[in-house]
């Protein structure tokens, strides 16, 4: 389970970005990404060959830029999941929301997320997803600093696991 | 790989191929690629015809059977059956990336793939197949039109992300410690060459 919110308040970070919700704190707590399943099932998920374990490729943990051929199009301003705790909370499978046929679902930590200075935080879509959460800080780090970005994905990538779906 | 989960774990039943995947595959076929591989050749050799004619459904740019990237003198010097079996698979392989793109384009994930980087991706790819035997990679569409390419097997961590033409990272890894492990810009894919010769070593 999840420890107590840090703060309640949304905090605005040094770029004067506004990070909604709660900062989640407890190192263990699971975050949760859908990942599109490739046209092969090959690839789903993908075996590493360091680790020896399955994970997600780094593009499940990228959020959507700003398109300037598109500039009506949904833009991330953190990196969508869903927060274990909250999922268990409610009873429900650690694979809710993927639609099984289109996506897996890879679980990364809070202790992932700030070893990369990236913050996780629940942030609720009510009423549609109590359980949803943002990490935060690689939309700013990509604008910043883009070999750092891809150290960081590469990092979320490399600690994913995936969740069986009986999970 | 871990002795309780496999990949059953995570697949659901058989996912069905989309009829527009169905009909890029049958563009695709041995028969069509070969023969389109094959007439760029031709007409490279054939005085008097443009060696940039190429079949307006090709994947292959025309610029990427470049003679000068290649080592041999004539396709007649590599095994041409292998070769033809390569390009298909990777021809494949750029389809399912085009497939899943229009996907995440249908359904708001991520912008359509960037022509040019696509462009770029299959110049630096192509070659690859045609020199060394490798299989195909996972190609991937990645935010703000990017393209990854990625290989795991044989003990390698192999993956290349085609962000804007020229400018690619890659990650390499190798758990029996033959290449030194390489996060960062490879700027005319040096690593990335020297990584992929050990892999294709290890093919066999």
């Amino acid at each position: 389970m999840s420890s107590p919110p840090e703060s309640n308040e949304n905090a605005e970070t040094l770029a004067g970005v506004v990070r909604t919700g709660q900062k989640l704190t407890d190192p263990s707590e699971g975050l949760l990404r859908r990942v599109r399943r490739t046209p092969r099932a090959q690839y789903n998920p993908i075996a590493d060959q360091t680790t020896g374990r399955f994970r997600a490729p780094a593009a499940a943990f990228e959020p959507r830029f700003p398109d300037l051929a598109n500039p009506d199009k949904i833009v991330d301003e953190a990196l969508s999941v869903n927060v274990e705790s909250f999922l268990r909370t409610a009873g429900l499978p650690l694979t809710w929301g993927a639609e099984l046929r289109k996506h897996y679902v890879a679980r990364v930590t809070v202790a992932d997320c700030t070893r990369q200075d990236l913050e996780a935080r629940h942030d609720p879509i009510l009423p549609e997803n109590p359980h949803h959460g943002l990490i935060w800080g690689l939309v700013e780090m990509h604008q910043i600093d883009e070999d750092r970005y891809e150290r960081a994905i590469d990092a979320l990538a490399r600690a994913s696991t995936i969740v069986p779906y009986n999970a | 790989m871990s002795n309780v989960l496999t990949r059953d774990d995570f697949q659901p039943a058989q996912i069905p191929l989309s009829p527009r995947f169905m009909w890029k595959r049958s563009i695709n076929d041995s028969t069509n690629t070969r023969q389109r591989v094959h007439s760029k050749w031709v007409s490279q050799e054939s005085p008097g015809v443009s060696h940039r004619q190429t079949s307006p459904v090709s994947p292959y740019p025309a610029e990427n059977a470049a003679p000068e990237v290649m080592p041999h003198g004539s396709p007649a010097a590599l095994t041409g059956k292998s070769i033809w079996g390569r390009l298909d698979q990777l021809s494949e392989a750029l389809n399912d990336a085009i497939e899943l793109s229009e996907t995440l384009v249908s359904e708001d994930e991520a912008p359509p793939i960037d022509e040019q980087t696509f462009a770029y991706a299959v110049r630096i790819l192509t070659p690859l197949f045609i020199t060394m035997e490798i299989p195909a990679p996972l190609i991937l569409p990645l935010q703000k039109g990017g393209v990854g390419a990625e290989w795991h097997a044989f003990g390698m961590n192999i993956e290349l992300r085609f962000r804007n033409p020229y400018r690619t990272y890659a990650v390499l890894e190798d758990a029996r410690g033959v290449i030194p492990p390489f996060h960062g810009r490879d700027r005319g894919l040096v690593q990335t060459h020297t990584a992929l010769r050990e892999f294709a070593t290890r093919v066999e």
